[in-house]
């Protein structure tokens, strides 16, 4: 099945923040994401990427802007649970450098 | 939404050049690549990179409102996906890549969908033929 809509499950544990997402991160969900999860007083932000199906490059750039905000207040980002396919695209893009991604 | 039967391989879907159409474009590739027997890896690289092409057009081709033809059709053992816009001219495949070597923070945000189109697909090629911008990805099949 194709699910075109992005769902975004979160918990949030004093200054840790857990995001599990489902379906896609394409140019209509991506500005979702960066609305609905709310960084401000979170120093660790883990993204449980095992439902994804696609992540396009406004996801990435997404995950971009929420690495660029934690890491400027030194806290720290992950995505776990990466697919393998998704994770090639973050190794083509040399984002998996920037970014931690874990299969 | 129109989908048209050219020949015994060339299927045809016009669809408005809106990002908000993308299901549909991914619906239609995978249904067409499933009788091709494009393997599911290619299919997700084949998917990843027509993205990056459509919302490319969505957003950047037309002024106003337009259109976008896609084409696909299989030849020397690879599967192809060809768009057709009649926007402003404009080869992406000229647009210099990003640097994707520089710190996060000296990273600018933009510049990732055409190289990402670029590395997912095993072929890809830009024409202007017609008053038509044409860019065509392939996957191995």
């Amino acid at each position: 099945m194709t699910n075109q809509e992005l769902k975004i499950e979160q918990k949030r544990e004093g200054g840790k923040l857990f995001c599990k997402l489902t379906g896609w991160l394409d140019p209509n969900t991506s500005p979702k994401l960066l609305e609905q999860v709310d960084t401000s007083e979170v120093n660790s932000l883990t993204f449980d990427m095992s439902d994804v199906e696609y992540v396009f490059s406004s996801g990435l750039r997404a995950f971009l802007v929420f690495q660029k905000m934690i890491e400027g207040r030194g806290g720290t980002m992950k995505l776990i649970n990466v697919p393998e396919q998704i994770a090639f695209i973050f190794e083509d893009t040399g984002l998996d450098e920037l970014l931690e991604v874990k299969e | 939404m129109a989908m048209s039967k050219l020949d015994s391989s060339e299927v045809c879907l016009t669809l408005p050049a809106d990002d908000k159409k993308l299901r549909e474009l991914v619906d239609f590739l995978k249904s067409d690549m499933e009788k091709h027997n494009v393997l599911p890896k290619k299919q997700f690289n084949m998917i990843s990179a027509a993205e990056e092409v459509f919302v490319n057009i969505s957003n950047y081709a037309y002024d106003g409102t337009g259109h976008v033809e896609v084409t696909s059709f299989v030849q020397e053992a690879t599967y192809y996906v060809r768009f057709a816009d009649e926007g402003k001219q404009y080869n992406p495949l000229e647009h210099e890549d990003p640097d994707i070597t520089l710190e996060l923070k000296d990273r600018p945000i933009g510049g990732l969908g055409i190289f990402l189109a670029k590395k997912l697909s095993d072929k890809i090629s830009y024409a202007y033929e017609n008053g038509k911008n044409m860019l065509t990805i392939g996957v191995d099949l």
